[in-house]
């Protein structure tokens, strides 16, 4: 009872949980209804769906900020698409496979770079994966630069679709009972201050090498799916430093640590990329690069932190006048 | 080992600190450091500013590595253990400078401890039982960065006990506690110690409230035992008076 108390203040099922059904039932159909080319921005706008929230199930449950991002994304997209090249198995198979990969690489690197804090954990991410980027345009058994290209007899633009947002709603499913877990309350300690977690007995470095294999499993994931969709995948677009970047300015602009948020952030800011994407190549990323400006500057928190801290404050505002 | 024992840790030791030793970058802030906390004793440990009091809890509660000599819980050595094995075991710190978690109620603060904590069933009561024991009944519901001093000092001890500790480190828990609240942490420490089996160490900065409530004090100067024993033997000890320069004891 009390922890039903503390970690979700009131529980509204209506509130809770329609919206997200209703949303997941609107996108389901969707294919049926839409044209093309909305289906296949649907399709898109679910892979930065999924990468911002596995993003966030790391950065935003750890305050951990992951310059490196791009590694998973690009390792579960490889996984994906060697596996299915030299084995005979389904997509969905060849996918999680590529999710494992990436997050078995995630464990691999967290003993060392988990143990940074900061600026030096940013930046040894960020090097981390501009490694991977080089070791694959060099190694033979990647294919070095030429990468490869998925077979025509893949090709299914509505399966690849429903692929995309089943990996998104797993992945929001996933921070959402991560956060109402035991490894949610840990990590939630460690964000607010690791060396008190620690001392309450939290294993802060096996709670955050967790939530760290988590994200990279899903970010390989959505790396797989997507490319399954673009059919090619060569080191610069599978290391592309600005999937890291906007993975993480969907998720600010939204909201780090939230659920709704980096959902919201990643709307937001592909809807933009997709009309100035139009018009002009790399202009969202100027259009980017002031919204998050705005953001850091008036709301730190993101879009929801700021709606959740302002219904806190009305809360205590409440609790004083009765007491 | 060293040093005179009083017959109470010698019985039956919970904590035995032998020949700490830690330097930092040029200076040394203990110097072979010694002793011995007995079952459900409570040892005072005072010192001037800088005497090493803080770097020996460091020490014993694993955030900081001995540079030698070792910390031996209940026969078990456990120096240079991480912090959360030793919290585990059972030994539980609190911060001098409190360190709750800012953006979290009271009550979720000393609830996550007690989640993680050593493990066991909480053997002093629920969270709220506890905000309740220590005074913040009533700022439960408050987030901590919302506490005054004395607040965050009270947290500091309800996260510690709802950790189920054997062992608790108290550090400067009743500076920025008024001098009844001091009297108060007195007795409060006292009856946690008979009624859940608890050993303290003690740290004041300030003798004169500890001399009421602890069984032996061990006395700290420049990373050096200066002197051990009863309170009233200690407070007339020529070297003590001289470390706090005359006037601070009394
Ligand atoms: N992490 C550290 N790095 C360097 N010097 C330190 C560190 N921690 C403490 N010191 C030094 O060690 C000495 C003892 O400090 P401390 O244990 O905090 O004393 P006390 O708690 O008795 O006031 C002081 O001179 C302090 O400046
Ligand atoms: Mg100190």
């Amino acid at each position: 009872m009390l922890k039903g108390y503390l970690l979700v203040h009131k529980k509204n099922f209506v509130r809770d949980v329609v919206p997200w059904v209703g949303a997941l039932v609107v996108l389901a159909f969707a294919p049926y209804f839409v044209s093309a080319s909305l289906r296949s921005f649907l399709l898109f706008l679910l892979m930065w769906i999924a990468l911002s929230q596995s993003f966030n199930i790391f950065t935003g449950l750890t305050g951990y900020v992951n310059f490196g991002f791009v590694a998973f994304y690009g390792l579960g997209g490889y996984g994906m698409t060697m596996t299915l090249l030299s084995l005979n198995i389904p997509i969905y198979a060849a996918m999680v496979i590529g999710g494992v990969i990436s997050s078995l690489f995630a464990f691999a690197i967290s003993w060392p770079t988990l143990r940074l804090r900061g600026a030096y954990f940013a930046i040894a991410m960020l090097s981390l994966a501009q490694a991977l980027f080089v070791i694959f345009d060099n190694w033979n058994f990647v294919n070095s630069a030429t990468g490869y290209t998925i077979p025509v007899k893949y090709y299914d633009p509505v399966l690849q679709y429903y692929y995309m947002l089943a990996v998104a709603a797993v992945t929001v499913l996933c921070l959402y009972v991560i956060m109402n877990s035991r490894l949610g309350l840990a990590l939630k300690a460690i964000k607010q201050n690791e060396e008190t977690a620690v001392s309450i007995g939290i294993n802060a470095t096996f709670y955050k090498a967790v939530a760290f294999g988590i994200s990279a499993f899903f970010a390989g994931l959505a790396g797989g799916a997507a490319t399954w969709t673009i059919t090619i995948i060569d080191p610069p677009s599978a290391f592309d430093t600005t999937i890291t970047l906007t993975a993480i300015s969907m998720s600010m602009l939204g909201g780090l640590g939230t659920i709704a948020g980096p959902i919201i952030g990643a709307v937001i800011l592909y809807s933009i990329e997709h009309y100035f994407g139009l018009t002009l190549p790399y202009l969202h990323l100027i259009v980017f690069g002031i919204i998050i400006i705005v953001v850091v500057l008036l709301i730190p928190q993101g879009i929801m932190g700021e709606i959740i801290s302002r219904m806190k404050k009305s809360r205590r505002q409440e609790v004083g006048e009765e007491g | 080992m060293t040093g005179v024992v009083a017959d109470n840790a010698q019985r039956d030791t919970v904590l035995d600190v032998s020949l700490v030793r830690k330097n930092f970058a040029g200076l040394v802030a203990l110097d072979g450091v010694s002793l011995q906390l007995g079952r459900k004793e409570i040892l005072g440990l005072i010192g001037p500013n800088g005497a090493g009091k803080s770097t020996l809890f460091n020490i014993i509660a694993g955030t900081l590595k001995p540079t030698s000599g070792t910390v031996t819980f209940r026969g078990r050595n456990i120096t240079g253990l991480p912090p959360n094995r030793v919290c585990r075991l059972g030994i539980a710190r609190t911060y001098q400078i409190p360190k709750p978690f800012l953006d979290m109620t009271v009550l979720e603060n000393v609830y996550i401890a007690e989640s993680f904590g050593s493990g066991r069933d909480s053997k002093v009561g629920t969270p709220a039982e506890i905000c309740d024991l220590v005074g913040l009944k009533d700022k439960m519901h408050l987030e901590a960065g919302m506490l005054n001093v004395s607040g965050k000092k009270r947290l500091e001890v309800a996260r510690a006990l709802a950790t189920s500790p054997d062992v608790l480190l108290l550090d400067e828990i009743a500076a920025g506690m008024s001098p009844t609240e001091g009297e108060w942490a007195v007795r409060f420490m006292e009856k946690m110690s008979q009624s859940y089996d608890l050993s303290i160490i003690w740290v004041e900065h300030v003798m004169r409230l500890l001399m009421k409530g602890v069984h032996r004090v061990v006395v700290l100067d420049h990373g050096v035992k200066i002197a051990e024993g009863r309170p009233e033997e200690v407070v007339n000890d020529e070297k003590v008076q001289q470390a706090y320069l005359g006037g601070k004891l009394s």
